[in-house]
């Protein structure tokens, strides 16, 4: 989603602008919990990249042999990648380079809406079973030639062959639902639909509480447009690998030119430094915006309140609980400096005197999270959990709101910090309203 | 000395608690019966074939709903009321496009309990597109707009019985209640000059010089004006009665006159304006006025008044803190 930006370069960019001279300007150290982030993001992105890359060779392989063992590769490889990803989600809605819509760090890309652009409209990838129980065609597999998206003003696009190029030309063209790029594309086009449009209860694509989207190996192997499913599937992957090289080189030590070195005011050119406040209250806005209009209301309450599948993140393969566990740890990792048990150095909470109340928000959001993961492994993935009658919806929704108030407390852990941040700083404006 | 203190501290905690009972009974509990009357009586309508006896009553509804609506507290009482409201109207509170949702619903044989799973095929929303839309000799759609009803009777229901049970957290501490209150005033404020009024008359900054009716919180029913209303009625049964002490009374107490009775002339103006508004007005001169005017208001709640009673913002901290 990249509507959650906005409120982030009205907010913190303003600080950015008018930025203070940086640690480098007066000799001192760079500051401990922008070192501790910083480390964080580059390993935490380095770890992505590795999964993204063996994800790659997994449907390098899928697509060159494909069968039903090389196809589970392929599933594994991509709920295997998601683990990483997930956590990096932390870094974005601060201004830095996975998302920035302004400023010198765009040169980066700012590729999260290439990488994990959502909810999307599938039907513009490959076919579908529309609510009246028809095949849909007319996308990108089965069209060959020329493929202009519906949508605003949408831009056709020579998709002839399925080049990482021609995917981004077409990612987001004609409106946000668009997405032709990222870890969702290559979700759908390994596992297909799972949703009935029908009909949410009825589930009459993929029935049962453990079943997730059900694509036939033969789209494959036998069926006509095999081949270009393989295309598209590897370009998806290249793109989606050069995509996270570029946020690994923003954050790579020894760099005195990259992003990481103005995050920590050390940059060779002065005029990209970044004032020590100016980070703080980006990396604590962004933190507190991200768990709270982005986590808490985008990803879980617009899901259970609805209740509606289509707004799960993961839908096609119903690994969302892996995406609301990870995302959540992206989180904690920040909070407390610590990254796959590692501790980093110093972190944001530990200036904070009382923390009793947010530990005791954290250890009731673990509890849930927990039972979410142990119901999704055993029982009722999470477009189950969140059915109008199923009781764990109701444990879903308390999840909500104790992520919105987490991200609430981050004002409080700018404070600590000597950062002012007011409870608008932390929340999205044009969060869906709910 | 302890003794004049003592008393003046009791007597300060009775005053404060008669002004949170009354406007406890009389405008949260009173404005959540209305709304159970009027959505029971649209059924009865509904049963009985009288259609158009049902949309005069709907109108009734809107104006008793949008009441409970602008004054809700209940999920600052108990977090689990939090999204309530959601689940009765969900004007600017999903991306769904209910009505092909709703058309889809028709057309198909499924058990229409069923069909109607989500929420919001359940809403004031969703009965407004059958009642102002549909032919109710269609049985299907009949029996559609009754589980809505019954749906909304019970939402409505559940709002009351909880609030009840917390009434005594509400008005045992004057400073909380009156704290909760005027956040959701402020933030009910947004809502109203931006999305209810600004989007329609082209003036908010989502949809800036284009105007548009069809934005409309009831534009099907042509219910949007009497919607806006009823909110700021809500306002001034809150700040500003005649009837009972209130909201305006404690902010005087807590040295806010000026600010209060400033407030309270924004809000007149715009009901004035409203009451001179018919449906079509809200995309003209009128509705950019009635902007102003709610804008005017929103920056009195906000910057004067809440400024003004630092309690408000040390309530509101201490229960996010």
């Amino acid at each position: 989603m990249k509507t959650q930006n906005k409120i982030i370069t009205s907010t913190v960019l303003a600080f950015a602008i008018i930025s203070a001279p940086s640690a480098a300007f007066w000799g001192e150290e760079p500051n401990q919990i922008l070192e501790t982030y910083a480390d964080i993001a580059l390993q935490n992105y380095s770890d992505t990249l590795n999964d993204a890359k063996s994800m790659q060779v997994a449907l390098n392989s899928f697509s060159k042999r494909p069968s039903v063992k090389s196809m589970q590769n392929a599933k594994a490889a991509w709920l295997n990648a998601r683990e990483s990803y997930g956590q990096t989600e932390i870094f974005r809605l601060s201004n830095g380079p996975i998302d920035a819509e302004e400023g010198w760090q765009t040169v980066y890309g700012a590729p999260e809406g290439q990488l994990n652009a959502w909810p999307l409209d599938e039907n513009m990838i490959d076919y579908t079973i529309d609510a009246k129980g028809r095949k849909t065609s007319g996308n990108i597999i089965d069209t060959k030639g020329t493929f202009k998206p519906t949508g605003e003003k949408p831009q056709a696009v020579n998709i002839r062959k399925i080049t990482p190029a021609a995917l981004s030309l077409l990612n987001e063209n004609g409106g946000d639902a668009n997405v032709a790029t990222g870890y969702h594309a290559i979700e759908f086009l390994l596992w297909g639909q799972d949703q009935d449009y029908n009909s949410f209860l009825k589930d009459g694509v993929t029935n049962g509480a453990l079943t997730a989207g059900l694509r036939s190996v033969s789209d494959y192997t036998t069926d006509k447009n095999a081949n270009r499913r393989k295309q598209y599937l590897n370009a998806a992957a290249a793109l989606l690998v050069s995509d996270l090289k570029s946020m690994v080189s923003a954050w790579a030590k020894n760099d005195n030119s990259n992003y990481r070195a103005a995050f920590l005011g050390i940059n060779k050119d002065s005029s990209k430094n970044i004032d020590e406040n100016a980070a703080l209250t980006q990396i604590f806005a962004g933190m507190g915006v991200f768990i709270k209009s982005e986590l808490a209301n985008e990803r879980i309450a617009v899901a259970v309140l609805t209740p509606s599948e289509e707004d799960e993140h993961s839908c096609f393969s119903d690994n969302t609980h892996r995406d609301i566990t990870q995302n959540y740890q992206g989180f904690k990792n920040i909070l407390f400096g610590t990254y796959q048990g590692v501790d980093y150095g110093v972190a944001p909470i530990d200036a904070l005197e009382d923390k009793d109340k947010l530990m005791g928000l954290i250890k009731s959001a673990d509890k849930k999270v927990a039972q979410m993961n142990a119901l999704a492994q055993t029982s009722a993935h999470f477009d189950y959990q969140i059915r109008p009658n199923n009781p764990q919806s109701k444990q879903i929704k308390k999840l909500k709101n104790e992520l919105r108030e987490i991200g609430n407390q981050m004002v409080y852990i700018a404070r600590a910090n000597g950062v002012s941040l007011n409870i608008s700083d932390v929340t999205d404006l044009d969060e869906t309203k709910l | 000395m302890k003794k004049i203190i003592l008393l003046t501290v009791l007597l300060l905690s009775f005053t404060a608690n008669a002004v949170s009972r009354d406007l406890f009974e009389q405008v949260i509990i009173a404005n959540v019966e209305q709304s159970i009357n009027s959505a029971r009586g649209i059924s009865d309508s509904i049963e009985k074939n009288k259609i158009k006896q049902a949309q005069v009553l709907f109108t009734q509804l809107i104006v008793n709903w949008k009441k409970v609506q602008a004054t809700y507290v209940l999920g600052d009482l108990n977090e689990d009321f939090l999204d309530t409201p959601r689940y009765i109207d969900i004007f600017h509170g999903n991306n769904e496009d209910i009505k092909t949702q709703l058309d889809l619903i028709i057309s198909v044989t499924d058990d229409v309990e069923y069909a109607l799973y989500k929420h919001s095929h359940k809403t004031i929303n969703a009965l407004e597109y059958l009642l102002f839309t549909q032919d109710f000799t269609n049985d299907r759609i009949k029996a559609m707009a009754l589980i809505m009803t019954k749906s909304i009777q019970s939402y409505l229901n559940q709002i009351k019985t909880a609030y009840q049970k917390y009434r005594v957290k509400f008005i045992q501490d004057e400073q909380f209640s009156s704290a909760i209150l005027l956040n959701t005033l402020v933030s009910g404020t947004y809502a109203l000059k931006e999305w209810r009024i600004g989007d329609v008359a082209g003036m908010s900054k989502k949809h800036k010089g284009e105007a548009d009716a069809s934005r409309g919180e009831y534009a099907l029913s042509k219910n949007s004006v009497a919607a806006i209303l009823a909110i700021l009625q809500a306002h001034k049964q809150v700040i500003d009665s005649p009837k009972y002490k209130d909201f305006g009374d404690i902010a005087i107490k807590f040295g806010a006159t000026q600010e209060i009775n400033k407030t309270i002339g924004y809000l007149n103006q715009a009901i004035n304006q409203v009451m001179q508004m018919q449906e079509q007005d809200l995309s003209d001169a009128k509705g950019k006025d009635l902007y102003k005017s709610t804008s005017q208001l929103m920056q009195s709640y906000y910057s004067s008044l809440m400024n003004k009673l630092g309690f408000v913002s040390q309530v509101l901290d201490a229960d996010g803190d």
